[in-house]
């Protein structure tokens, strides 16, 4: 993938930082970024997309930075990006929607307009194609959004929380979805959700506070679960002992 | 079809506002009445114009919806690898062939209507294609800074006042700012002036530019105040270009005026060409009998008010001979009373000469002041005194005439309102 934040300080607000001077190269495999509300998951997420722009330092991935144009446009080609809000674009069909979002991204209108329906398939959503996106529940709508990320054909896919929402069908769906592209897509996740971490994530990053308290792979991530049990109980018990929500 | 166009077509309003705006704008062109247009060549521009109180509101909402589609939609926080400006024109193209398209239907209606007469002027159809593109980008970058009803709404009425209000405010330049003075204009000597051709475009080119500018940074504040300066260089371009324009947005025809003959040498434009040998004969006449009773008469005349070597002869487009008797007398008086009767307090005795003068000079010509095409602009005393002049022998109607045009030149001379005593 990698990623590499080089001193990058970040916030909303002037003089309210939720990044601080933080350093994290994330490599190659699946990546789960972890985290409570407010730890600068989402905001780290958005300067990986590059829709922010660090107040100081800078990102670069695979040695493209952001700072001229036609480095910002190959980075966004190779990125395929799902925000935490999704919405409907008014006046437009699902497939439309998705096909935009192709087009946005660099495709020709009419292959975008092919890749639409291959990206809806992924995430089960080809009978509601002709329907208007703004009919469509929250959780079709975070479908769609994964469509959308999904629908150029970027390397590096970033989502943040993509399983809020979902029920266990849909689930189900999105996770086979990411075992089936793992030969040529590389995910970054930002999720509260620890199911199937063991399986899915080669990597886990876990942030709290705007800081990284741990970054390792999956191995060294659940040998810091106080006992032992199944992989999924123990993702869980590292989560809270990292984030340091035990207690 | 493919996704490009099908696809783009069905996806923006602007395909179903142009349903209903197309056959408005139709039906707006077929409930003029035609019959009462001159026939020269830019008059179409007159009759074409209003539309634009149509077409210009149209373009701001739809764009303005467009606007907001973008900023509902988070289109650019989706990491788009294409520009802003990429993405407002392939939101904005449609937009433009529904404005422009609609200025086609209202041109072509018109030139159905009155033949190919009423085609305006192609810089004139340029200029409001620029302004619809000014409507369009300005629209747009409302709807994505008021994205919500209102906002839209808001848009809509702003656009429409400011193409329809303008033509009927004071000061006059006011009028020519949008291009909506031009329902007045022009008659046969006059075209539309090139600076009121070129003030709506250069407004509506800083509009645009200003779009352009908001569109590509974003919002941030710099940029914001950036943009107001293509805004102001635009409208202090049109202003300047204006300010001296009086309501009728006109100015010297450039082309097409010939003169010919020797007494008088006329100048006809194209359209009263048609008459010139009727014309000529008439003039003949009038002049031999002008003449005959001593009265000066100018070598050169024609239907061009800007032209000092040309004196000013209002005919219409399709003269008559008629139109000849009651034209000519006016081209030998002055039109405006002499300075010193401006002033305040001044008397002017001489302007009670001015109906007399004219009234025998009608007779002279071969007209008739009493006749059914003059009546009720000559009193019956003023035409009673005047037949009993043009009775009396050419040196006498000679003098009377020379006294009382003196009469008109300044404030001292009191005129002849008699007939002379002869010897």
């Amino acid at each position: 993938m990698p990623f590499h934040f080089e001193h990058c300080s970040f916030g909303y607000r002037r003089g309210r930082p939720v990044l601080a001077d933080l350093s994290l190269r994330v490599g190659s495999g699946h990546v789960a970024l972890l985290g409570p509300n407010g730890a600068g998951k989402s905001t780290l997420m958005s300067l990986a997309a590059t829709t922010e722009r660090p107040w100081s330092g800078r990102v670069v991935l695979d040695g493209l930075g952001t700072d001229n144009r036609a480095d910002l446009r190959a980075w966004r080609r190779r990125v395929g990006w799902m925000p935490q809000n999704i919405t409907a674009v008014p006046g437009l069909t699902v497939r439309e929607q998705v096909a935009y979002a192709g087009w946005l991204k660099g495709l020709s209108r009419d292959s975008a307009w092919t890749a639409s329906l291959g990206a809806l398939s992924l995430v089960n959503l080809t009978e509601k194609a002709d329907v208007p996106s703004g009919e469509l529940s929250g959780g079709q709508m975070r479908r769609v959004g994964i469509a959308e990320a999904l629908v150029h054909d970027a390397d590096v896919v970033l989502m943040d929380e993509p399983t809020a929402g979902l029920d266990p069908v849909q689930y189900g769906v999105l996770r086979d979805l990411m075992a089936g592209l793992s030969d040529r897509v590389r995910f970054l996740i930002a999720t509260h959700d620890s199911r199937d971490l063991a399986d899915l994530y080669t990597t886990v990053i876990v942030m709290s506070g705007g800081e990284v308290r741990f970054h390792g792979d999956m191995a060294s991530f659940l040998d810091h679960a106080p006992g032992g049990g199944e992989p999924h109980r123990r993702a869980e018990d590292a989560y809270r002992v990292l984030s340091g929500a035990e207690g | 079809m493919r996704w490009t166009a099908k696809r783009r077509l069905l996806a923006t309003p602007a395909v179903r506002v142009a349903l209903i705006l197309w056959p408005m704008v139709a039906w707006y062109g077929f409930t003029q009445r035609m019959e009462h247009l001159p026939e020269t060549p830019w008059q179409g521009a007159g009759q074409v114009s209003p539309i634009l109180a149509f077409l210009a509101p149209a373009c701001a909402g739809v764009a303005a919806w467009e606007g907001r589609r973008a900023t509902v939609g988070l289109v650019t926080g989706r990491a788009p690898v294409r520009s802003r400006l990429r993405i407002a024109v392939a939101a904005l193209w449609p937009v433009l062939v529904m404005g422009w398209g609609g200025l086609v239907t209202g041109v072509t209606v018109v030139v159905h209507q009155a033949g190919n007469v009423a085609l305006p002027p192609v810089t004139v159809l340029t200029m409001w294609a620029v302004m619809l593109v000014g409507f369009t980008a300005g629209g747009y970058v409302l709807g994505r800074a008021l994205p919500h009803a209102g906002g839209l709404a808001l848009v809509v009425v702003v656009s429409w006042v400011v193409v329809a209000y303008p033509p009927a405010m004071t000061p006059y330049w006011l009028r020519h700012l949008t291009g909506g003075g031009m329902t007045v204009c022009c008659v046969v000597d006059a075209e539309i002036a090139a600076e009121a051709r070129l003030a709506p475009a250069l407004l509506a080119l800083g509009v645009a530019a200003a779009a352009v500018l908001l569109i590509h940074t974003g919002r941030r504040v710099l940029p914001l105040v950036t943009a107001l300066i293509p805004v102001a260089v635009g409208l202090g371009g049109a202003v300047v270009l204006v300010r001296d324009m009086e309501a009728v947005p006109e100015g010297p025809r450039a082309e097409g005026l010939r003169c010919e003959g020797t007494a008088p040498e006329l100048c006809l434009w194209p359209e009263q060409e048609p008459h010139r040998e009727r014309l000529d004969d008439r003039f003949s006449e009038a002049y031999a009998a002008l003449t005959a009773v001593g009265v000066e008469v100018p070598p050169r005349i024609g239907n061009q008010r800007w032209d000092p070597g040309v004196t000013y002869l209002p005919l219409s487009v399709e003269p008559s001979s008629e139109d000849v008797a009651q034209a000519l007398p006016k081209a030998l008086l002055p039109s405006e009373p002499p300075e010193c009767a401006w002033r305040a307090g001044g008397a002017f005795p001489g302007g009670d000469a001015y109906p007399v003068l004219e009234a025998w000079l009608t007779i002279v010509v071969g007209g008739d002041p009493a006749g059914p095409e003059q009546a009720g602009y000559f009193e019956p005393r003023d035409v009673e005194l005047a037949r009993r002049v043009a009775e009396l022998p050419a040196p006498e109607q000679h003098l009377w005439f020379t006294h009382n045009r003196t009469a008109l030149d300044d404030c001292t001379t009191e005129p002849l309102l008699d007939v002379p005593a002869t010897d």
